[in-house]
């Protein structure tokens, strides 16, 4: 896989490692990701298991905060963190 | 002298062929600080050099603008667009934590701002940024006497009102983005030129410029029917009115001696990008702010 650079490569090993915490897979097989650097609103997938969350990062990358979305969230950039 | 927006490395006068060369090889060495600025000012694409000059051109073209204008427009575009700042959005009705994190973090922004401040009327030899700048000192950290409460002192108190010891406060190291900003914000007023460090740190004031949405803001600094009620304690009020009321004129005045002095110096480039330097520390620092809410649970 490759990055920009080393801050997206940060925020996506730290994105994954707070999903997995979060639904306790082994591994996420896809991840769609909606929004910009203000907060993302994504869905990761893992099998049939489907999960929704939000996701912003401080500026050297790591995960400042992250909330799980309903499951019907209706996805679309964020207009603001919830 | 064109310069750098992410590292304030200079060309010479007008070389924004040198500047976009320079933007396309630190890009492709992956550096972050230059991958962001291409990304949210120019193009998410990778783009040669020959390409990315006539690109860099038009960003930095005042057109008919004044400089302090143009400043201005791009700041409102960067924290007041369509969407606006995270610590915008959460000052509109701000929970005890995201009041904290401003006080813990701001402290520490202050206390470099008079620093920047008095370099500045150190490195100038106009009398009006002189005394523009020590009425900025007053303002924010000397005060006059009980009816004139210094910003900083207020900050304190704010702390203090949602239940943040002054000695806590004091104690407690700066975030790694706000450590960083207050670094650079130190280098910029110290070895930049005047101009471009009065462009730094006063234009950085917009940001509780009420005026704003006339220029274009989605929202304002935070929602003025705060000032008044229960929804935050008074010393919070007491504080937020200060920068609401005292702003609008500070940033004004500012700008006007950048478009002046900039232009009669002929330092227009590099405030230019002094100024997108330190817009980006800035929008680095306001998340400081939220992380360090995000720590105490907000």
């Amino acid at each position: 896989m490759f990055f920009c650079c080393e801050r997206c490569a940060l925020q996506l090993r730290g994105l994954l490692a707070r999903v997995k915490s979060a639904t306790g897979w082994s591994r996420v097989d896809a991840l769609e990701l909606e929004g910009d650097r203000r907060g993302r609103r994504g869905l990761a997938t893992h099998g049939d298991g489907r999960f929704r969350f939000f996701v912003a990062f401080n500026a050297e990358g790591e995960v400042r905060k992250f909330d799980a979305l309903p499951v019907d969230d209706p996805g679309g950039p964020p207009a603001h963190e919830p | 002298m064109a310069k750098c927006p992410a590292c304030l490395v200079g060309f010479g006068p007008g070389a924004f062929d040198g500047l976009a060369l320079h933007l396309c090889e630190r890009a492709n060495e992956s550096d972050a600080d230059h991958v962001r600025w291409l990304n949210q000012n120019v193009t998410k694409e990778r783009t040669e050099a020959a390409d990315l000059t006539p690109m860099v051109v038009r960003y930095f073209d005042l057109g008919g603008e004044t400089l302090g204008e143009w400043i201005r427009a791009r700041f409102v575009s960067k924290f007041f667009g369509k969407v606006p700042h995270p610590f915008v959005v959460a000052l509109q009705h701000p929970s005890r934590e995201v009041l904290s994190g401003y006080v813990i973090e701001h402290q520490h922004f202050l206390r470099q701002w008079v620093r920047s401040c008095a370099f500045i009327i150190a490195r100038t030899d106009r009398p009006d940024v002189v005394r523009y700048e020590l009425d900025n000192l007053n303002t924010e950290f000397g005060g006059d006497g009980p009816e004139r409460v210094p910003h900083y002192e207020l900050l304190l108190r704010m702390g203090e009102s949602i239940g943040l010891e002054r000695a806590q406060v004091l104690a407690t190291p700066p975030l790694p983005a706000t450590r960083r900003g207050i670094d650079e914000w130190n280098r910029i007023a110290s070895t930049e030129h005047w101009v471009s460090a009065l462009a730094a740190m006063h234009s950085l004031e917009l940001i509780a410029n009420r005026e704003l949405p006339r220029f274009g803001a989605t929202l304002p600094y935070f929602d003025p029917g705060i000032l008044r009620g229960n929804d935050i304690t008074p010393a919070s009020q007491a504080f937020l009115r200060e920068g609401y009321e005292a702003d609008v004129g500070h940033s004004d005045e500012a700008l006007s001696l950048v478009s002046r002095y900039a232009v009669e110096l002929g330092v227009v480039e590099e405030v230019q990008a002094t100024f997108l330097r330190s817009a980006d520390l800035f929008d680095d620092y306001l998340i400081a702010r939220l992380e360090r809410a995000d720590r105490l649970g907000g």
